[in-house]
């Protein structure tokens, strides 16, 4: 069974409210999104900034609850009473703000037992220390507090601090985008090597499709709030079907070939107003009339794209 | 951890001569009967008015004949009373409103938000002596009508750094590891609101003496003759001209006194700060 199965979600956030709290202005920051996640798999979100991608996170992880639609783990809906799950954890971009300043670094990773009350001091610092053994951090950083550690170390500490829970499923961020390049293939590598001792689905939001093609087993591509595209990466990377996966892979720099031309056109149109039918069409090098129309879902071979250039697939 | 507290406050300089001021001001209000070389009440009316030294008054009399540095000794006590209560009634409840409607948001912050700007909007010694009005005169009453006067400037504070304190990352995090609000509210916004309070808990302080001294000149607070800073500060209006220094020694009490609660706020500051720690 799928540990994570997203149907039709949908989130719009009020921008502007009037004098009695009705929103007249809203964003819609994911509109009627469904993916399923394989048990001990890799998913990716791809998109630019303002894709929506990390909304879905969010509402995986409980933070935000779904104006339409509805979020599965293990098959059991995520209901809106539901106190927010162990199973589920999240680790976060950027991990200054992610730690408390004043807090010490083991009272970070000892949260979970002690919001939960688990365990008995003996037995918490034992975790604590097993969870720093599995991040590579040592013991002496436990009374420090996070502003005294490395970009990198405080990323391990956030890691260690989500996994202490013994989460099945962990929600990853953009955990590498804040770090220095050096430090960025140490966490990726780090996260691979924990997925190696325990059972553990990702599901990693990125905008980096060197490390989706690295790491990630699915892979869903993200525009404005929907999926556009969603595959096995072989399948995405090799043979990308919509225009604009094509356009963000061709926007990765590759020393063995000469960029062509400029692979999207302008910036991604405010999501307060975005275009209407296809999203993408404003930006789109194959854009024609039929797109002012909403693109149909095409499913091909275990891979769906939205996009009037294929509704003759099928 | 307090071993290693108190000697990371004891490096910081403003922090130990705040206090130290803080720790003069305490015992000489304490030990007022025993240094004060005249009763408060006592009356020289050989020496009304008297320049310092003169008939071995050190500080001079007053236009009574009262010795100014008796009444400065005792009016440490209610002084100092008034203004560690207020301040502290005033940071108490207007930090636990902010820290709550902060989080909270929503109706909850709409409805006090509201509630406080309507007593801002209020001139604040009208607002105490409508308070005084209702509660009665007294030293205890003015402590507390002070206090609640303080409370929507300390809310208000307090909310606009909950606020940014809420979308933090690490108030996220807590929220997803199962934390409910009550346990953000107590381990991470309490703690990271502190300066802040602190800080605004010092400047605080002047304002509570001087606004003790308002309230005892029209009436309302200590009852004459016993002695405040501000109410000698009152009482030597009508003589500024003649006698300046029996205004000025009170302004100068009151002064040091506010500087010595804004270092020691200082320090303490920098020691509850991680940051400022190595």
């Amino acid at each position: 069974m799928d540990i994570l199965e997203v149907r039709n979600v949908g989130k719009t956030f009020p921008v502007r409210k009037n004098l009695f709290g009705r929103p007249t202005l809203e964003l819609h920051a994911v509109r009627s999104v469904s993916f399923s996640v394989p048990r001990g798999s890799v998913f990716s979100i791809v998109g630019e900034s303002g894709s929506g991608k990390s909304t879905v996170a969010n509402l995986v992880a409980g933070v935000h609850r779904p104006t339409s639609g509805e979020i599965l783990l293990s098959g059991e809906p995520l209901k809106e009473s539901d106190r927010r799950r162990a199973c589920v954890q999240m680790v976060f971009q950027d991990p200054e703000s992610s730690l408390d300043p004043r807090k010490t670094i083991r009272f970070q990773i000892e949260e979970g037992l002690l919001i939960r009350g688990m365990g008995n001091a003996r037995e918490r610092s034992g975790r604590v220390s097993a969870m720093l053994d599995l991040v590579g951090l040592g013991r002496d950083l436990l009374p420090k507090y996070p502003h005294e550690l490395s970009g990198g170390q405080k990323q391990r500490v956030a890691i260690a601090r989500s996994l202490i829970l013994e989460p099945q499923l962990l929600l990853l961020d953009e955990p590498t985008s804040a770090l220095d390049v050096s430090v960025q293939a140490q966490i990726l590598n780090l996260l691979m090597e924990i997925r190696g001792t325990r059972t553990l689905t990702y599901l990693l939001i990125t905008h980096d499709l060197k490390i989706v093609s690295c790491f990630s087993d699915r892979v869903a591509v993200m525009y404005l709030g929907r999926i556009v595209e969603s595959g096995t990466v072989s399948d995405i990377v090799d043979s990308p079907l919509h225009p604009y996966t094509r356009a963000l892979l061709s926007a990765v720099p590759d020393p063995g070939r000469r960029m062509t031309s400029d692979p999207v056109r302008g910036e991604i149109p405010s999501p307060l107003d975005p275009p209407g039918g296809c999203a993408f069409r404003t930006r789109c090098p194959d854009a024609s009339d039929v797109c002012e129309t909403p693109p149909p879902r095409v499913l091909a071979g275990g891979r769906e794209v939205s996009c009037h250039l294929h509704s003759g697939r099928t | 951890m307090s071993g290693t507290f108190l000697k990371r406050f004891f490096r910081s300089k403003q922090g130990v001569m705040g206090l130290c001021i803080v720790l003069l001001n305490v015992a000489l209000a304490f030990g007022a009967p025993a240094i004060s070389p005249f009763g408060f009440e006592d009356m020289d009316f050989a020496n009304t008015l008297a320049s310092p030294g003169v008939g071995g008054h050190p500080l001079g009399t007053d236009d009574f004949g009262r010795d100014v540095f008796t009444r400065l000794v005792w009016g440490a006590r209610v002084s100092l009373l008034v203004g560690v209560i207020a301040v502290g009634i005033g940071a108490f409840v207007g930090t636990t409103i902010g820290v709550v409607v902060g989080y909270c948001g929503g109706f909850p912050d709409a409805l006090f938000m509201r509630l406080m700007d309507a007593l801002l909007s209020f001139p604040y010694i009208l607002l105490a002596i409508a308070m005084m009005a209702t509660l009665g005169a007294g030293l205890f009453n003015a402590m507390i009508a002070i206090g609640l006067v303080m409370v929507p400037s300390f809310a208000r504070v307090v909310r606009s750094s909950v606020l940014g304190l809420r979308n933090e990352d690490f108030v996220t995090a807590s929220r997803v590891l199962g934390a409910s609000g009550w346990w953000v509210i107590s381990r991470h916004l309490i703690v990271n609101i502190m300066p802040t309070v602190i800080i605004y808990a010092s400047l605080s302080f002047a304002g509570a003496v001087i606004s003790e001294a308002t309230l005892s000149f029209l009436g309302l607070g200590i009852q004459p003759p016993t002695p405040s800073w501000g109410s000698m500060l009152s009482e030597a209006m009508p003589f500024i001209d003649k006698a300046p220094l029996l205004a000025i020694f009170p302004g100068v009490a009151i002064l040091v006194t506010c500087l010595g609660f804004n270092l020691l706020g200082d320090g303490l500051r920098d020691v509850l700060d991680p940051r400022m720690r190595s």
